[in-house]
Protein backbone atom coordinates (compact mmCIF):
# COMPACT_ATOMS: atom_id res chain seq x y z
CA UNK A 1 0.00 0.00 0.00
CA UNK A 2 1.17 3.47 -0.73
CA UNK A 3 1.13 5.71 2.27
CA UNK A 4 1.43 9.43 1.89
CA UNK A 5 4.63 10.65 3.51
CA UNK A 6 4.56 14.29 2.57
CA UNK A 7 1.50 16.46 2.07
CA UNK A 8 2.01 19.88 0.61
CA UNK A 9 -1.20 21.87 0.61
CA UNK A 10 -1.76 25.22 -1.07
CA UNK A 11 1.86 26.23 -0.62
CA UNK A 12 2.53 29.83 -1.66
CA UNK A 13 5.79 31.70 -1.47
CA UNK A 14 6.02 35.37 -2.38
CA UNK A 15 9.11 37.54 -2.51
CA UNK A 16 7.65 41.03 -2.49
CA UNK A 17 5.54 41.13 -5.63
CA UNK A 18 7.09 38.02 -7.16
CA UNK A 19 5.10 34.86 -6.69
CA UNK A 20 7.66 32.07 -6.73
CA UNK A 21 5.25 29.31 -5.77
CA UNK A 22 1.57 29.74 -6.42
CA UNK A 23 -0.93 27.60 -4.54
CA UNK A 24 0.97 24.35 -4.99
CA UNK A 25 -0.45 21.10 -3.67
CA UNK A 26 1.08 17.68 -4.10
CA UNK A 27 2.02 14.70 -2.04
CA UNK A 28 4.87 12.24 -1.97
CA UNK A 29 4.69 8.64 -0.89
CA UNK A 30 6.93 6.77 1.45
CA UNK A 31 8.17 4.15 -0.98
CA UNK A 32 8.14 6.20 -4.13
CA UNK A 33 10.36 8.60 -5.98
CA UNK A 34 8.52 11.83 -6.64
CA UNK A 35 10.16 14.10 -9.19
CA UNK A 36 9.60 17.81 -9.45
CA UNK A 37 10.44 19.05 -12.91
CA UNK A 38 9.92 22.26 -14.80
CA UNK A 39 11.80 24.86 -16.83
CA UNK A 40 14.42 27.05 -15.16
CA UNK A 41 12.94 29.47 -12.66
CA UNK A 42 9.79 27.40 -12.21
CA UNK A 43 10.21 27.45 -8.43
CA UNK A 44 11.47 23.93 -7.86
CA UNK A 45 14.32 24.81 -5.53
CA UNK A 46 12.05 27.26 -3.72
CA UNK A 47 9.83 24.31 -2.82
CA UNK A 48 12.85 22.62 -1.26
CA UNK A 49 13.81 25.79 0.56
CA UNK A 50 10.33 25.98 2.06
CA UNK A 51 10.39 22.31 3.03
CA UNK A 52 13.75 22.57 4.76
CA UNK A 53 13.04 25.77 6.64
CA UNK A 54 15.26 28.10 4.61
CA UNK A 55 12.22 30.15 3.62
CA UNK A 56 9.10 30.77 5.63
CA UNK A 57 6.23 29.97 3.31
CA UNK A 58 3.81 32.87 2.79
CA UNK A 59 0.80 30.59 2.96
CA UNK A 60 -0.16 26.96 2.86
CA UNK A 61 0.99 23.99 4.84
CA UNK A 62 3.43 21.11 4.65
CA UNK A 63 2.98 17.97 6.69
CA UNK A 64 5.25 15.00 7.16
CA UNK A 65 3.45 11.82 8.18
CA UNK A 66 5.48 9.51 10.33
CA UNK A 67 4.22 6.20 11.79
CA UNK A 68 2.12 7.82 14.44
CA UNK A 69 2.57 11.53 14.17
CA UNK A 70 1.92 14.27 11.68
CA UNK A 71 4.59 16.96 11.75
CA UNK A 72 3.98 20.45 10.54
CA UNK A 73 7.19 21.18 8.65
CA UNK A 74 6.60 24.92 8.95
CA UNK A 75 7.57 24.67 12.59
CA UNK A 76 11.02 23.33 11.88
CA UNK A 77 13.98 25.40 10.89
CA UNK A 78 17.75 25.22 10.97
CA UNK A 79 19.20 22.02 12.45
CA UNK A 80 15.81 20.76 13.64
CA UNK A 81 14.75 19.97 10.08
CA UNK A 82 17.19 17.10 10.02
CA UNK A 83 17.33 16.31 13.73
CA UNK A 84 13.65 16.41 14.68
CA UNK A 85 11.71 16.17 11.43
CA UNK A 86 14.03 13.79 9.60
CA UNK A 87 14.23 15.67 6.32
CA UNK A 88 17.59 15.60 4.54
CA UNK A 89 18.53 17.57 1.45
CA UNK A 90 21.33 18.18 -0.99
CA UNK A 91 22.03 21.24 -3.09
CA UNK A 92 22.51 21.84 -6.79
CA UNK A 93 26.20 22.40 -6.19
CA UNK A 94 28.17 19.84 -4.23
CA UNK A 95 28.48 20.75 -0.59
CA UNK A 96 30.56 18.09 1.04
CA UNK A 97 33.04 19.00 3.74
CA UNK A 98 35.95 18.96 1.27
CA UNK A 99 38.75 19.01 3.83
CA UNK A 100 37.39 16.18 5.90
CA UNK A 101 37.88 12.55 4.97
CA UNK A 102 35.18 10.62 3.15
CA UNK A 103 34.51 8.61 6.29
CA UNK A 104 34.30 11.70 8.46
CA UNK A 105 31.75 13.25 6.15
CA UNK A 106 29.49 10.32 6.92
CA UNK A 107 30.32 10.47 10.62
CA UNK A 108 29.31 14.12 10.87
CA UNK A 109 25.88 13.13 9.65
CA UNK A 110 25.59 10.78 12.61
CA UNK A 111 26.61 13.49 15.07
CA UNK A 112 23.52 13.61 17.27
CA UNK A 113 23.50 10.03 18.44
CA UNK A 114 27.29 10.16 18.98
CA UNK A 115 26.96 13.37 20.96
CA UNK A 116 24.37 11.73 23.22
CA UNK A 117 26.60 8.71 23.71
CA UNK A 118 29.63 10.85 24.46
CA UNK A 119 27.89 12.38 27.49
CA UNK A 120 28.41 15.81 26.08
CA UNK A 121 31.99 15.07 25.02
CA UNK A 122 33.33 14.38 28.52
CA UNK A 123 32.97 10.61 28.23
CA UNK A 124 34.33 10.79 24.72
CA UNK A 125 37.56 12.30 25.98
CA UNK A 126 38.05 9.47 28.42
CA UNK A 127 37.21 6.87 25.79
CA UNK A 128 34.25 5.55 27.75
CA UNK A 129 33.01 2.27 26.36
CA UNK A 130 29.52 3.60 25.59
CA UNK A 131 31.00 6.22 23.31
CA UNK A 132 33.55 3.90 21.75
CA UNK A 133 30.82 1.40 20.92
CA UNK A 134 28.54 4.00 19.39
CA UNK A 135 31.49 5.35 17.41
CA UNK A 136 32.23 1.85 16.11
CA UNK A 137 28.60 1.40 15.19
CA UNK A 138 28.65 4.70 13.29
CA UNK A 139 31.79 3.61 11.45
CA UNK A 140 30.04 0.35 10.50
CA UNK A 141 27.07 2.25 9.11
CA UNK A 142 29.42 4.50 7.17
CA UNK A 143 31.27 1.49 5.77
CA UNK A 144 27.99 -0.09 4.76
CA UNK A 145 27.12 2.96 2.68
CA UNK A 146 30.63 3.31 1.28
CA UNK A 147 30.41 -0.31 0.14
CA UNK A 148 27.21 0.44 -1.69
CA UNK A 149 28.69 3.33 -3.62
CA UNK A 150 32.02 1.51 -4.03
CA UNK A 151 34.16 4.07 -2.22
CA UNK A 152 35.42 1.96 0.67
CA UNK A 153 38.98 2.10 -0.60
CA UNK A 154 38.92 5.90 -0.49
CA UNK A 155 37.48 6.24 3.02
CA UNK A 156 40.49 8.10 4.38
CA UNK A 157 40.98 10.48 1.46
CA UNK A 158 39.74 14.04 1.63
CA UNK A 159 36.24 14.25 0.20
CA UNK A 160 37.31 17.20 -1.97
CA UNK A 161 39.79 14.97 -3.80
CA UNK A 162 37.16 12.55 -5.12
CA UNK A 163 36.03 12.66 -8.74
CA UNK A 164 32.87 14.66 -9.34
CA UNK A 165 30.56 11.69 -9.80
CA UNK A 166 31.77 10.06 -6.61
CA UNK A 167 31.26 13.29 -4.70
CA UNK A 168 27.64 13.34 -5.85
CA UNK A 169 27.07 9.81 -4.63
CA UNK A 170 28.87 10.50 -1.36
CA UNK A 171 26.63 13.49 -0.78
CA UNK A 172 23.53 11.35 -1.19
CA UNK A 173 24.70 8.64 1.18
CA UNK A 174 25.78 11.28 3.64
CA UNK A 175 22.22 12.53 3.65
CA UNK A 176 21.09 8.93 4.19
CA UNK A 177 23.35 8.65 7.25
CA UNK A 178 21.04 11.12 9.00
CA UNK A 179 18.49 8.33 8.75
CA UNK A 180 15.89 10.59 7.16
CA UNK A 181 12.23 9.92 6.41
CA UNK A 182 12.34 12.15 3.40
CA UNK A 183 15.32 12.73 1.15
CA UNK A 184 15.22 15.89 -0.99
CA UNK A 185 17.72 15.82 -3.86
CA UNK A 186 18.29 18.95 -5.87
CA UNK A 187 19.59 18.01 -9.33
CA UNK A 188 21.78 15.08 -8.28
CA UNK A 189 22.49 14.14 -11.89
CA UNK A 190 23.75 17.57 -12.94
CA UNK A 191 27.14 17.22 -14.55
CA UNK A 192 27.18 13.42 -14.54
CA UNK A 193 28.01 11.39 -17.61
CA UNK A 194 25.74 8.62 -18.87
CA UNK A 195 27.49 5.89 -16.90
CA UNK A 196 27.43 7.92 -13.73
CA UNK A 197 23.75 8.78 -14.02
CA UNK A 198 22.99 5.11 -14.52
CA UNK A 199 24.79 4.41 -11.26
CA UNK A 200 22.87 7.22 -9.63
CA UNK A 201 19.60 5.64 -10.75
CA UNK A 202 20.67 2.37 -9.19
CA UNK A 203 21.54 4.07 -5.92
CA UNK A 204 18.25 5.95 -5.74
CA UNK A 205 16.24 2.82 -6.51
CA UNK A 206 18.16 1.00 -3.80
CA UNK A 207 17.30 3.73 -1.28
CA UNK A 208 13.67 3.61 -2.30
CA UNK A 209 13.31 -0.17 -2.27
CA UNK A 210 15.60 -1.24 0.54
CA UNK A 211 15.48 1.71 2.89
CA UNK A 212 11.86 2.69 2.27
CA UNK A 213 12.85 6.32 2.31
CA UNK A 214 10.70 8.74 0.38
CA UNK A 215 12.65 10.62 -2.26
CA UNK A 216 11.78 14.03 -3.63
CA UNK A 217 13.82 14.71 -6.72
CA UNK A 218 14.43 17.89 -8.68
CA UNK A 219 16.04 16.99 -11.96
CA UNK A 220 16.59 18.20 -15.48
CA UNK A 221 18.15 14.99 -16.72
CA UNK A 222 15.14 13.25 -18.24
CA UNK A 223 16.95 9.93 -18.50
CA UNK A 224 16.95 9.91 -14.73
CA UNK A 225 13.47 11.32 -14.23
CA UNK A 226 11.68 9.08 -16.71
CA UNK A 227 13.46 5.94 -15.69
CA UNK A 228 13.05 5.99 -11.93
CA UNK A 229 10.21 8.32 -10.93
CA UNK A 230 6.96 6.83 -9.78
CA UNK A 231 5.28 10.18 -9.78
CA UNK A 232 6.09 13.44 -11.54
CA UNK A 233 4.97 16.94 -10.59
CA UNK A 234 5.53 19.58 -13.27
CA UNK A 235 5.90 23.22 -12.31
CA UNK A 236 5.89 26.28 -14.51
CA UNK A 237 6.07 29.82 -13.13
CA UNK A 238 5.39 28.49 -9.64
CA UNK A 239 2.18 26.72 -10.66
CA UNK A 240 1.61 23.03 -10.92
CA UNK A 241 0.69 22.36 -14.51
CA UNK A 242 0.63 18.59 -14.43
CA UNK A 243 1.10 15.57 -12.26
CA UNK A 244 1.08 11.90 -13.04
CA UNK A 245 3.28 8.97 -13.90
CA UNK A 246 6.44 9.42 -15.94
CA UNK A 247 4.78 8.07 -19.05
CA UNK A 248 1.75 10.31 -18.76
CA UNK A 249 4.00 13.30 -18.23
CA UNK A 250 5.96 12.60 -21.37
CA UNK A 251 2.82 12.75 -23.47
CA UNK A 252 1.08 15.62 -21.74
CA UNK A 253 0.42 18.59 -24.09
CA UNK A 254 0.67 21.05 -21.18
CA UNK A 255 4.13 19.83 -20.28
CA UNK A 256 5.33 19.86 -23.88
CA UNK A 257 4.06 23.39 -24.23
CA UNK A 258 5.85 24.55 -21.09
CA UNK A 259 9.13 23.14 -22.26
CA UNK A 260 8.97 23.76 -26.00
CA UNK A 261 6.38 26.50 -26.45
CA UNK A 262 3.33 26.33 -28.71
CA UNK A 263 3.23 26.18 -32.47
CA UNK A 264 2.12 29.40 -34.07
CA UNK B 1 78.61 31.09 30.53
CA UNK B 2 77.20 31.54 27.06
CA UNK B 3 75.48 28.17 27.05
CA UNK B 4 74.07 28.78 30.50
CA UNK B 5 72.72 32.17 29.51
CA UNK B 6 71.20 30.72 26.37
CA UNK B 7 69.58 27.91 28.33
CA UNK B 8 68.08 30.37 30.77
CA UNK B 9 66.56 32.39 27.97
CA UNK B 10 65.22 29.22 26.43
CA UNK B 11 63.48 28.25 29.67
CA UNK B 12 61.99 31.72 30.07
CA UNK B 13 60.94 31.82 26.44
CA UNK B 14 59.15 28.49 26.55
CA UNK B 15 57.30 29.60 29.68
CA UNK B 16 56.16 32.85 28.13
CA UNK B 17 55.37 31.04 24.89
CA UNK B 18 53.08 28.66 26.78
CA UNK B 19 51.02 31.59 28.01
CA UNK B 20 50.80 33.11 24.53
CA UNK B 21 49.98 29.74 23.01
CA UNK B 22 47.04 29.20 25.36
CA UNK B 23 45.57 32.59 24.45
CA UNK B 24 46.29 32.11 20.75
CA UNK B 25 44.22 28.92 20.64
CA UNK B 26 41.14 30.98 21.52
CA UNK B 27 41.78 33.36 18.62
CA UNK B 28 42.44 30.61 16.17
CA UNK B 29 39.44 28.45 17.11
CA UNK B 30 36.99 31.33 16.88
CA UNK B 31 38.50 32.46 13.58
CA UNK B 32 38.31 28.92 12.30
CA UNK B 33 34.67 28.44 13.10
CA UNK B 34 33.09 31.82 12.31
CA UNK B 35 35.85 33.62 10.44
CA UNK B 36 36.00 36.48 12.87
CA UNK B 37 38.80 37.93 15.00
CA UNK B 38 37.55 38.07 18.56
CA UNK B 39 39.20 41.29 19.68
CA UNK B 40 37.72 40.89 23.16
CA UNK B 41 39.69 37.69 23.68
CA UNK B 42 42.67 39.47 25.24
CA UNK B 43 40.32 41.00 27.76
CA UNK B 44 38.78 37.64 28.49
CA UNK B 45 42.34 36.60 29.36
CA UNK B 46 42.57 39.63 31.67
CA UNK B 47 39.28 38.71 33.35
CA UNK B 48 40.65 35.20 33.84
CA UNK B 49 43.76 36.62 35.48
CA UNK B 50 41.62 38.68 37.86
CA UNK B 51 39.41 35.75 38.76
CA UNK B 52 42.50 33.66 39.47
CA UNK B 53 43.95 36.47 41.59
CA UNK B 54 40.78 36.83 43.64
CA UNK B 55 40.59 33.09 44.06
CA UNK B 56 44.23 32.89 45.24
CA UNK B 57 43.68 35.69 47.75
CA UNK B 58 40.57 34.02 49.12
CA UNK B 59 42.30 30.65 49.40
CA UNK B 60 45.22 32.32 51.18
CA UNK B 61 42.83 32.98 54.06
CA UNK B 62 42.17 29.27 54.42
CA UNK B 63 44.63 26.52 55.20
CA UNK B 64 44.01 24.33 52.18
CA UNK B 65 47.07 22.53 50.81
CA UNK B 66 48.79 24.15 47.82
CA UNK B 67 48.09 21.50 45.17
CA UNK B 68 44.38 21.64 45.96
CA UNK B 69 44.43 25.44 45.89
CA UNK B 70 46.05 25.33 42.46
CA UNK B 71 43.54 22.83 41.14
CA UNK B 72 40.56 24.69 42.56
CA UNK B 73 41.79 28.04 41.27
CA UNK B 74 42.30 26.51 37.86
CA UNK B 75 38.75 25.19 37.85
CA UNK B 76 37.22 28.38 39.23
CA UNK B 77 39.06 30.54 36.73
CA UNK B 78 38.07 28.27 33.84
CA UNK B 79 34.40 28.07 34.79
CA UNK B 80 33.86 31.75 35.55
CA UNK B 81 35.83 32.98 32.56
CA UNK B 82 33.98 30.56 30.33
CA UNK B 83 30.77 32.23 31.52
CA UNK B 84 32.19 35.59 30.48
CA UNK B 85 33.21 34.26 27.10
CA UNK B 86 29.83 32.63 26.57
CA UNK B 87 27.99 35.83 27.56
CA UNK B 88 30.10 37.98 25.27
CA UNK B 89 29.32 35.66 22.38
CA UNK B 90 25.58 35.67 23.11
CA UNK B 91 25.38 39.44 23.57
CA UNK B 92 27.79 40.81 21.02
CA UNK B 93 28.31 38.26 18.25
CA UNK B 94 25.33 35.94 17.93
CA UNK B 95 22.80 38.66 17.05
CA UNK B 96 25.17 39.81 14.30
CA UNK B 97 25.89 36.41 12.80
CA UNK B 98 23.81 37.00 9.69
CA UNK B 99 25.03 40.57 9.35
CA UNK B 100 27.95 41.77 7.24
CA UNK B 101 31.42 40.57 8.15
CA UNK B 102 32.69 43.72 9.82
CA UNK B 103 29.77 44.08 12.24
CA UNK B 104 30.87 41.48 14.82
CA UNK B 105 34.42 42.77 14.51
CA UNK B 106 33.29 46.19 15.64
CA UNK B 107 31.13 44.83 18.43
CA UNK B 108 34.19 42.82 19.52
CA UNK B 109 36.17 46.03 19.86
CA UNK B 110 33.25 47.43 21.87
CA UNK B 111 33.16 44.35 24.09
CA UNK B 112 36.89 44.73 24.68
CA UNK B 113 36.39 48.28 25.97
CA UNK B 114 33.39 47.22 28.03
CA UNK B 115 35.35 44.46 29.75
CA UNK B 116 38.33 46.71 30.48
CA UNK B 117 36.17 49.42 31.98
CA UNK B 118 34.06 46.94 33.87
CA UNK B 119 37.14 45.47 35.55
CA UNK B 120 38.56 48.93 36.12
CA UNK B 121 35.35 50.03 37.82
CA UNK B 122 34.92 46.83 39.79
CA UNK B 123 38.53 46.25 40.83
CA UNK B 124 40.09 49.71 40.68
CA UNK B 125 42.64 51.01 38.26
CA UNK B 126 45.69 50.38 40.40
CA UNK B 127 48.11 47.51 39.87
CA UNK B 128 47.21 44.38 41.81
CA UNK B 129 49.93 42.19 43.25
CA UNK B 130 50.05 38.57 44.25
CA UNK B 131 52.59 36.99 46.58
CA UNK B 132 54.46 34.14 44.89
CA UNK B 133 52.28 31.06 45.13
CA UNK B 134 54.87 28.49 44.11
CA UNK B 135 58.41 29.14 45.27
CA UNK B 136 61.74 27.45 44.78
CA UNK B 137 63.15 25.50 41.90
CA UNK B 138 66.20 23.83 40.49
CA UNK B 139 69.47 25.53 39.77
CA UNK B 140 72.22 24.09 37.65
CA UNK B 141 75.41 24.93 35.77
CA UNK B 142 76.50 27.03 38.73
CA UNK B 143 80.23 26.55 37.97
CA UNK B 144 80.03 28.43 34.66
CA UNK B 145 79.53 31.76 36.36
CA UNK B 146 75.89 32.09 35.37
CA UNK B 147 73.38 30.10 37.33
CA UNK B 148 70.55 28.67 35.31
CA UNK B 149 67.36 28.39 37.30
CA UNK B 150 64.26 26.46 36.47
CA UNK B 151 61.59 27.31 38.99
CA UNK B 152 58.84 24.95 40.04
CA UNK B 153 56.44 27.59 38.79
CA UNK B 154 57.91 27.40 35.29
CA UNK B 155 57.67 23.62 35.36
CA UNK B 156 54.05 23.94 36.50
CA UNK B 157 53.20 26.38 33.71
CA UNK B 158 54.81 24.28 31.00
CA UNK B 159 53.27 21.04 32.25
CA UNK B 160 49.75 22.44 32.57
CA UNK B 161 50.03 23.92 29.09
CA UNK B 162 51.17 20.63 27.58
CA UNK B 163 48.38 18.70 29.32
CA UNK B 164 45.68 21.16 28.30
CA UNK B 165 46.86 21.33 24.72
CA UNK B 166 46.93 17.54 24.55
CA UNK B 167 43.40 17.31 25.93
CA UNK B 168 42.02 19.86 23.50
CA UNK B 169 43.83 18.33 20.55
CA UNK B 170 42.17 15.03 21.43
CA UNK B 171 38.86 16.79 21.74
CA UNK B 172 39.12 18.31 18.28
CA UNK B 173 40.40 15.22 16.52
CA UNK B 174 38.66 12.39 18.33
CA UNK B 175 35.25 13.41 19.61
CA UNK B 176 31.95 14.06 17.89
CA UNK B 177 32.05 17.64 19.11
CA UNK B 178 35.41 18.25 17.47
CA UNK B 179 34.11 16.77 14.26
CA UNK B 180 31.11 19.08 14.38
CA UNK B 181 33.42 22.04 14.94
CA UNK B 182 35.52 21.13 11.94
CA UNK B 183 32.36 20.69 9.88
CA UNK B 184 31.13 24.16 10.95
CA UNK B 185 34.44 25.60 9.82
CA UNK B 186 33.84 24.33 6.31
CA UNK B 187 30.13 24.81 5.75
CA UNK B 188 27.77 26.01 8.44
CA UNK B 189 24.59 25.65 6.39
CA UNK B 190 25.38 22.09 5.49
CA UNK B 191 26.35 21.30 9.08
CA UNK B 192 22.94 22.48 10.23
CA UNK B 193 21.34 20.27 7.59
CA UNK B 194 23.15 17.32 9.15
CA UNK B 195 21.04 18.01 12.25
CA UNK B 196 23.86 19.65 14.17
CA UNK B 197 23.08 22.63 16.38
CA UNK B 198 25.51 25.11 14.88
CA UNK B 199 24.82 27.89 17.38
CA UNK B 200 25.58 25.59 20.25
CA UNK B 201 28.75 24.35 18.60
CA UNK B 202 29.91 27.96 18.19
CA UNK B 203 29.08 28.74 21.83
CA UNK B 204 31.10 25.75 22.97
CA UNK B 205 34.02 27.00 20.90
CA UNK B 206 33.88 30.31 22.75
CA UNK B 207 33.66 28.48 26.06
CA UNK B 208 36.73 26.37 25.26
CA UNK B 209 38.71 29.38 24.04
CA UNK B 210 37.80 31.43 27.09
CA UNK B 211 38.67 28.74 29.58
CA UNK B 212 42.07 28.25 27.95
CA UNK B 213 42.62 32.02 28.09
CA UNK B 214 41.73 31.99 31.78
CA UNK B 215 44.40 29.37 32.39
CA UNK B 216 46.83 31.67 30.61
CA UNK B 217 45.60 34.48 32.88
CA UNK B 218 46.21 32.38 35.95
CA UNK B 219 49.73 31.54 34.76
CA UNK B 220 50.36 35.20 34.02
CA UNK B 221 49.36 36.41 37.47
CA UNK B 222 51.41 33.65 39.12
CA UNK B 223 54.45 34.31 36.94
CA UNK B 224 54.60 38.09 37.03
CA UNK B 225 52.78 38.70 40.32
CA UNK B 226 51.31 41.99 39.05
CA UNK B 227 48.28 42.63 36.89
CA UNK B 228 46.02 45.51 36.03
CA UNK B 229 42.91 45.91 33.92
CA UNK B 230 44.99 46.75 30.83
CA UNK B 231 47.12 43.59 30.51
CA UNK B 232 44.69 42.07 28.05
CA UNK B 233 45.57 44.54 25.33
CA UNK B 234 49.22 43.75 24.76
CA UNK B 235 48.96 40.07 25.64
CA UNK B 236 45.96 39.82 23.32
CA UNK B 237 47.82 41.42 20.43
CA UNK B 238 50.85 39.21 21.01
CA UNK B 239 48.70 36.10 21.10
CA UNK B 240 46.89 37.23 17.98
CA UNK B 241 50.28 37.70 16.33
CA UNK B 242 51.14 34.18 17.47
CA UNK B 243 47.95 32.81 15.93
CA UNK B 244 48.65 34.56 12.62
CA UNK B 245 52.29 33.49 12.64
CA UNK B 246 51.35 29.85 13.13
CA UNK B 247 48.55 30.09 10.59
CA UNK B 248 45.20 31.34 11.81
CA UNK B 249 42.58 28.62 11.98
CA UNK B 250 45.14 25.95 12.80
CA UNK B 251 45.38 24.82 16.42
CA UNK B 252 48.87 23.31 16.22
CA UNK B 253 49.78 26.54 14.44
CA UNK B 254 48.59 28.60 17.40
CA UNK B 255 50.70 26.51 19.77
CA UNK B 256 53.75 26.82 17.54
CA UNK B 257 53.17 30.53 17.01
CA UNK B 258 52.82 31.15 20.74
CA UNK B 259 56.05 29.34 21.42
CA UNK B 260 57.86 31.27 18.69
CA UNK B 261 56.61 34.67 19.85
CA UNK B 262 57.60 33.83 23.44
CA UNK B 263 61.08 32.75 22.36
CA UNK B 264 61.60 35.70 20.04
CA UNK B 265 60.60 38.14 22.72
CA UNK B 266 62.78 36.62 25.39
CA UNK B 267 65.84 36.13 23.18
CA UNK B 268 65.55 39.65 21.83
CA UNK B 269 65.38 41.02 25.37
CA UNK B 270 68.24 38.82 26.47
CA UNK B 271 70.64 39.47 23.63
CA UNK B 272 69.73 42.74 21.96
CA UNK B 273 67.60 45.21 23.81
CA UNK B 274 64.77 44.83 26.25
CA UNK B 275 63.10 48.07 25.15
CA UNK B 276 62.39 46.84 21.66
CA UNK B 277 61.09 43.38 22.53
CA UNK B 278 57.54 44.12 21.37
CA UNK B 279 58.75 45.46 18.06
CA UNK B 280 60.82 42.30 17.57
CA UNK B 281 57.79 40.04 17.74
CA UNK B 282 55.80 42.11 15.27
CA UNK B 283 58.72 42.53 12.88
CA UNK B 284 59.17 38.78 12.71
CA UNK B 285 55.48 38.52 11.92
CA UNK B 286 55.84 40.91 8.99
CA UNK B 287 58.85 39.06 7.63
CA UNK B 288 57.23 35.64 8.00
CA UNK B 289 54.00 36.75 6.34
CA UNK B 290 55.95 37.92 3.30
CA UNK B 291 57.24 34.41 2.74
CA UNK B 292 54.37 32.40 4.27
CA UNK B 293 51.23 34.50 3.72
CA UNK B 294 49.06 31.97 5.55
CA UNK B 295 51.48 31.46 8.45
CA UNK B 296 53.56 28.38 9.09
CA UNK B 297 50.80 25.80 9.41
CA UNK B 298 47.85 27.61 7.87
CA UNK B 299 46.00 26.12 4.96
CA UNK B 300 46.18 28.23 1.85
CA UNK B 301 42.81 29.39 0.59
CA UNK B 302 42.44 27.61 -2.69
CA UNK B 303 39.84 29.13 -4.94
CA UNK B 304 38.56 26.79 -7.53
CA UNK B 305 37.85 28.35 -10.85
Amino acid sequence: MTTKLLDVENLTMKFGGLVAIDDLSFSAAKDQITSIIGPNGAGKTTVFNCLTGFYKATAGSMFLNKENERLNLKKFSDFKVAQKAGVARTFQNIRLFPQMSVLENLMVAQHNKLMDASGFTILGLFNASSFVNKEKEAVEISKYWLDIIGLTHRADDDAGDLPYGDQRKLEIVRAMCINPHLLCLDEPAAGLNAKESAELNKLLLFIKNEKKTGILLIEHDMSVVMEISDHVVVLNYGKKIFQGSAKETKNSPAVIEAYLGTEE
Amino acid sequence: MDTAYFLQQLINGVTLGSVYGLIAIGYTMVYGIIGMINFAHGDIFMVGAFIALISFILFALTSIALPIVLLLTLLIAMVFTACYGWTVEKLAYKPLRKSFRLAPLISALGMSIVLQNYVQAAQGARIKTLQPVIQGGFTFMEDTGFTVSLSYLQIFIILVTIVLMAVFTLLITRTALGRAQRACEQDRTMTALMGINVDRTISITFIIGSSLASVAGMMFVMYYGVIDFYIGFLAGIKAFTAAVLGGIGSIPGAMLGGLLIGLIEVFWSGYISIEYKDIAAFTVLVVVLIFYPTGFLGKPDIEKV
